[in-house]
């Protein structure tokens, strides 16, 4: 039988991207996915004749330029489209945009508040600066602070340069950063409601905390760190949709020689004297390899693939601690023809990028209140793309795909588990809700797909639909994450990785935990080409 | 200055503000020989702690009505005991009160008792229990050294701030690698969650959920309340660590014992003395002007004030860098704590003897759910239908404390009170919060509602209107994680030292916060002295 140098479990982008470096530095490697089609949360689904959704993720930011660098991915296919810009807008009518041209930008806030427009540089200088110095810690694993090992002092040491380097001033910031609401930062700067309540959007998406939670300024940052194009903090739509990420990461690990099988869904871990060597299917196959790495969030790898008499008591605690409720649900819309938004007729162009509704800060904070009593937000904070502006391959000419992200939606509600009715009325309170900015919207609509995290569960395997694999909280970041002391990828069995965004830096469609992960796993089988 | 200026008086130090906080730094600063006036504005010391009404047989109320963290090293070095303070009770029973009637009772002084009233709730938490208390124990024994110290700057430049940067490093380090990974995971966490990883017993959870958020304007959902849980455990009192006191004659005879040891040391202390401005000459302090016109003559002020009516009233913002004015303003401080006091005809029935009763402290925060929706209508300016409360009745343990005529006085302190009650004034919330309490305790006492015979109530305006703090707050700024240590009460004022050259703040708006501490006080205090000492 077959033996090979690494397993891993899940063809979701950090999978992937995790075997497309182990297999480039000479391993052996498997991927093994349990669906049919390769991608997890980041994939293309034609789930209405002609139209191509972009089934869960659906923007593209953070995704590192090193692993398109290192792994070629252009070579493969992908294609990133920026934005031209974004908008949100308000149930009176009025607009407020975010253009690629800083002076329009600056304009369109002014006609809100004059001094809102002064403070939005100041603004973005701040927030820039704290993510110059998060943007290298994301490639880098945690180093342990209850270690002495060299390596992890030196890591320490490192964590402490980058914030020693931004200043007195700069360091404050960075720890308010870390420990503040969202809400409280941006009232040190702006008043304009509907400013703030866009801005504020940042910081609650795929988050089970409010504007005004206090760790919520953090997830902000974690949602403009990404760059393209140069641009900080600038989004765009993958050609082909979010799939499109994972077939190049896919193609790269082909390419160097992985092996990717589809259908091939992974029941147990073989282990032997605390040491994992290798995976048994559903079918009873079994598969060898001396490592095998886990692209499944932390709960589901070590509570579905491993017998709770392998693992010690405290760690799985921990792991049963792990916080990972989910906050989010999903619209896929097919369209007739383009909806049309009064708020927008001044400027069409406005929506080609991301249209947010999100109306004033306690217009988020509400809709998160009826999020912890069991509810979805009755009136909910919508992220509205309309991709085929910029690719449209995605639906039959002249009809329109468009991506609705709502936050916030439980994973159980209050009068218990999610069913077809109540995921039809869940729909009905989005549609409601767009109809409202886009009368009409209603009659345009040729199909209409939504998730609630229940269905992202049960398809793509995200525990309780959380889309970071984790919460963005202050407990579960940097060595916390996912379980202090087993921050550096590894956990305690031997021969196990993690790779998912459980770990370290998080969730979003970065690659980063990936690559993370082949780092440390190739510094443990001693191969120097590493990432 | 021209002009006539009546002369006040000629000090090495003026402390404004004779709150617990200022008499502290008052009294150390005597005993280091230098020559101190306390101004307090008001006709009577003690500040927040003794706020409250003194008529209506309510004579004895204060806002602080138990004490817990107040420093033993202070206790000590005051010689307070001399000085006349004694606790009633060093050691009150935690009591949750549940809408059946039925009760839960934590008992510091008593671990099987604790182990049999949880035991009739779920087995399993009467189990947990003690190790629960013992590791937030041992997670906040390793922080409590910190309350007594000044935090380091940012700057990373002078020796002794690196070694501050050591000793916590140290400090978390000793504490061995299982807790100094809990540690740095729970500090992050809200009591919600930390509870619910380790409980079952809504009432339990209710009662840690609440003294993570007493004071302050969070629910057990926000993030940072474990942290300030921990705080709240890192004090010692009467020996014990986390517990809570009934102080003999209530809050004012401990403001009365501060005073005293004060004076003992040769601090004067005036009331209705109110500064009008702090002089600055250069940079430098230059002296008080006192709202009388007069004028006090000294290079070093201790300023126990809010740090914003210190910097932004007293100096002015426009001595001050931009930045810091900014940071300032923005600091969270809006209260959301008040009091309602009450006077019975009859000992209320809380299924508690006298004796029990006197000793305990009664906690209304069922389940965490309620301290949450509690939170959240709050956060609009909305009064929840049912409060949060905390209620003592101090005169059971301590006869200084019965009201007139001997009748017992309830004490009670509600927490998710608005600032503001939406589209209403203040005499509306007044109203309600009264109209919420009786109703209250004629659901936990019943029979209760019947005897009243007179009720008081605080709200947070009030509270700000009589002490100057803006936002009426309990701890001047909330105590989140953005906002404490070298974090308070902005980047750049933590260590006590302001911009202005021989003003220090020492108020509960530095670190480590708010309650009858004395911490803020005495840390400033040191500071101040040693910066003298080397000309600084």
């Amino acid at each position: 039988m077959k033996r090979y140098d690494a397993i891993v479990i899940g063809a979701g982008h950090n999978g992937l991207t995790a075997a497309a470096y182990l297999a480039r530095a000479g391993l052996d490697v498997v991927v093994l996915e349990r669906r049919e089609a390769i991608g997890g949360a980041a994939i293309s689904e034609e789930r209405h004749p002609g139209f191509l959704y972009s089934s869960c993720s659906y923007v593209c930011s953070l995704l590192r330029a090193e692993i398109m660098r290192d792994l070629d991915l252009s070579k493969h296919g992908l294609r990133i489209i920026p934005y031209e810009n974004s908008t949100v807008i308000a149930r009176n009518g009025e607009s407020l945009g975010f253009f690629h041209d800083p002076a329009k930008t600056r304009q369109s806030i002014a006609r809100h508040s004059r001094r809102d427009a002064d403070a939005y540089a100041e603004f973005n200088r701040d927030l820039y600066r704290q993510c110059r110095m998060i943007r290298p810690l994301l490639l880098e694993t945690p180093p342990d602070p209850t270690s002495f090992r060299l390596r992890d002092i030196k890591g320490l040491r490192k964590l402490q340069k980058a914030f020693a380097q931004l200043g007195e001033d700069g360091l404050a910031q960075a720890m308010q950063f870390w420990t503040m609401s969202c809400g409280d930062f941006l009232d040190r700067y702006f008043e304009s409601e509907l400013l703030k309540g866009s801005l504020a959007g940042n910081s609650i998406i795929g988050t089970a905390l409010g504007p005004y939670s206090p760790g919520s300024a953090y997830v902000l940052l974690h949602h403009v760190m990404g760059d393209l194009d140069g641009h900080v903090g600038a989004w765009g739509f993958a050609v082909g949709g979010m799939g499109a990420v994972s077939d190049a990461l896919a193609g790269a690990a082909r390419e160097h020689g992985a092996e990717i099988r589809t259908g091939a869904e992974v029941e147990q871990l073989i282990v032997r004297g605390g040491r994992v060597e290798g995976v048994a299917l559903a079918g009873g196959e079994e598969i060898h390899a001396a490592r095998v790495v886990s692209n499944l969030d932390v709960k589901r790898t070590y509570n579905r693939l491993v017998a709770p008499s392998d693992l010690p008591g405290d760690f799985l605690e921990a792991v049963n601690n792990f916080k990972i409720r989910g906050s989010s649900g999903k619209l896929n819309i097919a369209l007739d023809r383009l909806p049309e938004f009064p708020a927008l007729a001044s400027e069409p162009l406005l929506q080609r990028g991301g249209i947010l509704i999100s109306e004033s800060m306690e217009y988020l904070e509400r809709g998160y209140d009826d999020w912890k009593n069991g509810l979805w937000s009755r009136e909910p904070f919508l992220d509205i793309t309309i991709p085929t502006h910029y690719d449209p391959t995605m639906a039959p000419p002249g009809k329109h795909y468009m991506s609705v992200f709502v936050q916030y939606v439980p994973p159980t509600l209050a009068d218990g588990p999610w069913t077809p009715e109540k995921r039809d009325a869940f729909g009905k309170t989005v549609l409601d809700t767009i109809e409202l900015y886009s009368p009409g919207f209603r009659d345009i609509v040729l199909d209409c797909w939504v998730r609630t995290p229940a269905d992202i569960e049960n398809e793509v395997g995200l525990t309780e639909g959380n889309i970071f694999q984790g919460e963005l909280t202050l407990d579960q970041l940097l060595f916390n994450r996912p379980v202090p002391g087993y921050a550096q990828y590894r956990g305690p069995l031997a021969g196990l990785y993690m790779c998912g965004s459980s770990t370290h830096p998080g969730g979003g469609v970065m690659g980063a935990p990936g690559a993370n992960a082949a780092r440390e796993i190739l510094h443990d089988a001693k191969i120097r080409r590493a990432a | 200055m021209t002009g006539a200026v009546t002369k006040g008086g000629r000090y090495d130090v003026a402390v404004v503000g004779g709150g617990h906080n200022g008499l502290v730094a008052a009294a150390l600063a005597a005993r280091a020989g230098r020559s101190v006036v306390v101004l307090e504005a008001g006709p009577r010391l003690g500040g927040m702690a003794t706020l409250g009404p003194r008529n209506g047989g309510f004579d004895s109320a204060g806002a602080a009505h138990l004490i817990d963290g107040l420093s033993p090293a202070l206790v000590q070095s005051l010689e307070l005991q001399r000085h006349g303070l004694q606790f009633a009770v060093s050691t009150l029973d935690d009591v949750a009160l549940l809408p059946g009637g039925e009760l839960l009772v934590v008992s510091g002084r008593d671990p099987e008792a604790t182990r049999r009233s949880i035991g009739r709730f779920s087995p399993r938490d009467a189990e947990r229990f003690p190790e629960f208390e013992a590791r937030l124990g041992r997670l906040s024994a390793a922080l409590a050294p910190f309350l007594d110290r000044v935090p380091p700057t940012l700057r990373f430049e002078e020796w002794s701030e690196r070694l501050e940067y050591l000793r916590l490093g140290w400090a978390m380090r000793r504490l061995g690698r299982r807790d100094m990974r809990d540690l740095l995971r729970i500090i992050g966490m809200n009591s919600f969650d930390l509870a619910e990883e380790v409980f079952e017993t809504d009432a339990l959870k209710g009662l840690i959920g609440f003294d993570s958020l007493l004071g302050n304007r969070f629910g057990p959902r926000s993030p940072n309340t474990v942290y300030t849980l921990l705080q709240r455990k890192a004090g010692t009192i009467a020996g014990r660590r986390g517990a809570t006191a009934l102080p003999k004659g209530g809050p004012a005879a401990l403001i009365e014992a501060l005073a005293a040891s004060a004076r003992a040391a040769g601090a004067e202390i005036r009331t209705e003395a109110r500064v009008a401005e702090i002089l600055v000459d250069n940079g430098r302090v230059n002296g008080l002007l006192l709202a009388d016109g007069s004028e006090i003559d000294c290079r070093t002020v201790l300023s126990s004030a809010h740090p914003r009516t210190t910097l932004l009233e007293l100096v002015g913002a426009g001595q001050l860098d931009a930045d810091l004015v900014r940071g300032l303003r923005h600091a969270r401080g809006e209260g959301g704590t008040a009091k309602v006091w009450l006077r019975l005809g009859a000992l209320p029935d809380f299924g508690l003897s006298a004796s029990d009763l006197g000793r305990s402290r009664l906690v209304f925060a069922p389940d965490l759910g309620f301290l949450e929706r509690g939170h959240d209508a709050a956060k609009y300016g909305e009064l929840p239908d049912r409060l949060a409360m905390e209620i003592a009745l101090p005169g059971l343990a301590d006869e200084h404390q019965l009201g007139s005529e001997s009748k017992p006085v309830v004490s009670v302190t509600l927490a998710n009170v608005p600032y503001r009650l939406r589209n209403r004034d203040d005499a509306q919330l007044k109203q309600a919060l009264v109209q919420r309490t009786t109703a209250a305790l004629a659901d936990l006492a019943p029979g209760s509602g019947e005897t009243i015979e007179a009720v008081e109530a605080l709200t947070p305006k009030e509270v700000e209107a009589a002490t100057g703090a803006p936002g009426g707050h309990w701890h001047h700024l909330e105590t989140g994680l953005d906002q404490t240590y070298l974090l308070r009460p902005a980047p750049g004022l933590a260590q006590y030292r302001t911009p202005i050259q021989g003003l220090w703040l020492c108020g509960a708006g530095s670190h480590p916060g708010g309650g009858v501490t004395g911490r803020p006080g005495a840390n400033a205090a040191r500071a101040a002295l040693a910066a003298a000492k080397t000309g600084r």
